[in-house]
């Protein structure tokens, strides 16, 4: 479904990403773990178009993806929640999900959509109303899954979005993609919460300073001394 | 020289009343200008000092309307016409100039606005010299109607009306419309609406569009107020609508109309409050106090999220 | 940043401000075997330098803009117009002003350094208050001081003779004093920029965040720049007043503040070199076109073109002619001058949204 293949990003003299390759297929959670700078969140901002790419290849569908505009790619079917969750904090929750619907044109199913997530996620409907910026870390979170999903998309991606949240509200995050899965979606998630990751996700890439050092079923990785020694390195 | 007190209207009745009407009404004037600046502002970082420009635009339509065209009695044609060559020099500043440049430093963007200015000021001389020319505006405008003493000109009621239809208008389309959605998203944070699929080109345009009308409108409102037009109409404005802005918190709607009308309320307050021999200094005191005013809040009255700076 | 602080030959250190200074020379000395007209072109060209180079000091090496600069240039012009006029001019033109200004008579150079005092003194005493805002704060609320200056020049006639013209200025400057003094300039802001305080500032400009954690404080650092600056373009201020003879406020207003940092970042904004390249550029081709104007009989063109040629440059280049990179050694080979060859790549960070617009389609 996704396939990126030698993929090389610099910014300026430094090179976040050299020379990475990974496949998502459909209906799968890949992981990708890796410490604080292992060029994680580049790898997303590539996919999703925020930034350009020195050389190699992204495509999706079997179609080319790297060079596609930002707002493309959301068209074509990619989601991202990037780190920091980046709600729009003076809008209300409504807006910003009506924002996530912004690449639909069937607007009366957007609207049934928006609804079930809605139960999804039952404390947004709460605050429909309520600047995004009073939401916790937490109700943050929910909301930049729930508008993210709103585009209906075929692959969701979503950085780290354990980061600064609450032991007990990461459990929530996790359950949810659990049940993401169970609907069917694809998912690639960036994480540095190793554990966790490993439970969720049927595939890993462990990626260090701009390059995969390990890549395999997240079963099979979890036993492999090569990655508890990578893993404790860094967890 | 640039006074303020030239743009919308000048002084006379000592009371109250009459001063917050004044004060309310060269507010409102303010929180136009200042809200088309932040606007554009807010969806890709440029301050556009081409906006006065607009403004000139507007008031050149006008005169080439009252003295080519018809004449000013026909003045719903005359609104229109002129909103529309305001929003069409907006348009075409954006396409022409500012979108080959959207990715680069803010200060290449404001240079390029600078450059803008100077190039549509000097068409301006160049074809009608740098001399006023009067606009055939009607009488009417520049009658009175009396409430005891105090003393209500016509000019600064259509002032007001206008303010307000466009404030309401643009908050209903600020909140009501997905474009108007898009744009206040945007304007928080850009990258993130464009990974939500919202159209940068289009979004921008938009913005564009907007401001241009809003210029249009301070076309109307400054032409019915002097009767004349001239290259360098705009400056003033554009001046007093940034200062407002910058009060108002650079990217915050809401903040750009509130810095419009405090910086109304101040320098009608001075002029009152300074004693005569330091009242031709008046302008002076109102940008001090905007400078003491960013000191106790740096990030403005309403401070926007992009404004703030990140570290 | 990194070339500055790698050991090389003398010539390769010294070589960003012996480059432009070459420049500088070679363009003065070529203006001696032209006419009258054309030593004045280049006198002002030279004018217009110092300001431009001390622009460039607060804002290359800060990375925050200011619109309040030409307020030091007025503040120059007037404290040379007043210290330098003969006592018999000043009676007729600023009779209310106090006894020991109306009587001064002082020597050109001894004016010229008051004069930079005095504009860096101003330079320190709003630096105070305005380095602690935020970088676009702080730009705007410097459009608000130029307002405020403006404002007093034209209307404290006691001082300044107000909207009418300070006029019979001691003309005393050509293009040989013109000349020194833009190297001198030019010395400071190259001496500034290597210094520890200007390492430090640009520390700030590239990462706040990190410079901060290494205790720099980003207020003090500012606020020096500002006031070398302040000094600087207060110097051209009172070139300014030598140059012409005569002044009056709406010189040190909006026209030059936009020509000024047009020049800047024409040239390119975080270097000497594109300071004086953009100085020299525009200056050049103003004045050249102000000849053919003249020549075809067509008013205001000349500001027409410029604006035209300059929305071209800034859609071709946006960072400038030099790229905001300084002059190399060797200037050809290797690289070549700085004006080739890609811009400097800028460090962007890696996090999701910046609130920066980005690439689209």
């Amino acid at each position: 479904m996704l396939v990126v293949d030698d993929l090389v990003v610099r910014y300026g003299s430094i090179a976040a990403l050299q020379g990475v390759s990974l496949t998502v297929e459909p209906g799968e959670i890949v992981g990708v773990i890796g410490p604080n700078g292992a060029g994680k969140s580049t790898l997303m901002l590539a996919i999703a178009g925020g930034v350009p790419a020195a050389s190699g290849t992204i495509s999706f569908e079997g179609q080319p993806l790297l060079g596609v505009a930002p707002e493309r790619v959301v068209e074509r079917g990619i989601s991202l929640v990037p780190e920091g969750r980046h709600i729009f904090s003076r809008l209300t929750v409504g807006e910003n999900l009506l924002l996530g619907a912004t690449p639909r044109t069937d607007k009366a199913e957007a609207a049934r959509h928006r609804e079930e997530l809605l139960d999804l996620f039952p404390i947004l409907r709460e605050y429909l109303r309520t600047p995004a910026g009073r939401l916790s870390g937490g109700e943050q979170q929910m909301l930049a899954i729930a508008r993210a999903l709103l585009a209906k998309p075929k692959l969701l991606m979503l950085d780290e979005p354990s980061l600064g949240l609450a032991p007990i509200v990461i459990d929530r995050v996790f359950e949810t993609l659990e049940e993401l899965k169970a609907q069917g979606m694809t998912i690639l998630l960036v994480e540095q919460n190793a554990a966790r990751t490993v439970e969720v996700a049927d595939r890993l890439y462990v990626l260090r300073t701009g390059v995969i050092e390990l890549s395999g079923p997240s079963a099979e990785l979890a036993h492999d001394p090569r990655f508890e020694e990578a893993f404790l390195g860094f967890a | 020289m640039l006074e303020l007190a030239n743009l919308p209207l000048a002084l006379d009745g000592p009371t109250v009343a009459q001063n917050a009407i004044d004060a309310i009404s060269r507010g409102s004037f303010f929180a136009l200008v200042a809200l088309g600046v932040a606007l554009i502002f807010g969806v890709m970082q440029l301050i556009n000092f081409a906006h006065g420009e607009l403004i000139m635009a507007g008031g050149y339509a006008m005169f080439i309307f009252t003295s080519e065209f018809l004449d000013a009695a026909v003045w719903p044609l005359l609104i229109l016409w002129t909103l529309f060559v305001s929003a069409m020099f907006a348009l075409a500043m954006e396409r022409l100039a500012f979108r080959p440049v959207r990715r680069e430093s803010p200060t290449t963007m404001l240079v390029t606005s600078f450059a803008v200015s100077t190039l549509l000021v000097n068409i301006a001389v160049l074809v009608w010299d740098s001399l006023g020319r009067s606009v055939p505006i009607g009488g009417v405008v520049l009658e009175n109607w009396f409430a005891g003493d105090v003393r209500i000109r016509k000019v600064d009621v259509i002032t007001l009306g206008v303010a307000a239809f466009l404030l309401l208008s643009l908050t209903f389309f600020m909140k009501r419309t997905a474009l108007g959605v898009q744009i206040r998203a945007a304007s928080e944070d850009f990258r993130m609406a464009q990974f939500l699929g919202v159209k940068a080109n289009r979004v921008i345009a938009t913005a564009f569009l907007i401001s241009g009308l809003l210029a249009g409108a301070v076309a109307l409102i400054a032409v019915s107020n002097s009767g004349s037009v001239s290259p360098a109409m705009g400056l003033a404005p554009l001046l007093a609508g940034l200062v407002a802005t910058v009060l108002g918190g650079m990217t915050s709607l809401v903040g750009a109309v509130v810095g419009g009308f405090v910086l109304g309320g101040l320098s009608t307050g001075l002029e009152q409050a300074l004693p005569t021999d330091l009242r031709e200094f008046r302008d002076a005191f109102v940008y001090a106090a905007v400078i003491l005013i960013l000191l106790v809040r740096p990030q403005g009255i309403l401070p926007g999220r992009a404004a703030r700076e990140r570290v | 940043m990194r070339d500055r602080l790698l050991p090389g030959s003398v010539g390769e250190r010294a070589w960003p401000l012996l480059g432009p200074a070459l420049i500088v020379v070679a363009l003065a000395l070529l203006s001696l075997l032209g006419s009258e007209a054309l030593e004045r072109k280049a006198t002002f060209m030279l004018i217009n330098l110092v300001f431009v180079v001390g622009l460039y000091v607060f804002v290359g090496n800060s990375g925050v803009l200011s619109f309040g600069h030409a307020s030091f240039m007025g503040l120059g012009a007037y404290t040379v117009a007043i210290l330098t006029s003969r006592p018999q001019v000043k009676r007729v033109l600023i009779p209310d002003a106090p006894d020991f200004l109306r009587t001064a008579n002082l020597n050109t150079i001894l004016a010229i350094l008051l004069a930079i005092l005095v504009a860096a003194a101003f330079a320190a005493i709003i630096a105070l208050p305005l380095m602690r805002l935020s970088g676009l704060a702080a730009g705007i609320a410097t459009l608000a001081v130029l307002l405020v200056v403006n404002v007093v020049l034209s209307r404290w006639e006691a001082l300044t003779g107000g909207l009418t013209s300070f006029s019979s200025i001691r003309r005393d400057v050509g293009v040989f004093s013109a000349l020194i003094w833009a190297l001198i300039a030019m010395a400071v802001a190259y001496l500034y920029q290597r210094s520890r305080f200007g390492l430090r500032l640009r520390g700030t400009r590239e990462d706040a965040l990190a410079a901060r954690s290494l205790g720099i404080s980003v207020v003090r650092e500012r606020s020096i720049a500002f006031v070398v600056s302040g000094g600087l373009v207060g110097l051209s201020g009172a070139l300014y007043a030598q140059f012409l003879g005569t002044i009056t406020p709406t010189l040190f207003f909006l026209s030059i503040t936009f020509t000024t940092i047009a020049m800047l970042v024409i040239g390119g904004i975080n270097s000497l070199a594109g300071a004086v390249v953009g100085a020299v550029v525009i200056s050049g081709l103003s004045e050249g076109l102000r000849e053919v104007e003249k020549a075809s009989d067509t008013k205001n063109i000349t500001e027409i073109v410029l604006a035209l040629i300059l929305l071209g440059i800034l859609i071709v280049r946006p960072r400038g002619l030099t790229g905001g990179r300084e002059f190399r050694w060797p200037p050809f080979g290797r690289g070549g001058a700085a004006p080739s060859g890609p811009a400097a790549p800028t460090p962007e960070r890696p996090t999701a949204a910046t609130g920066q617009p980005a690439p689209d389609a």
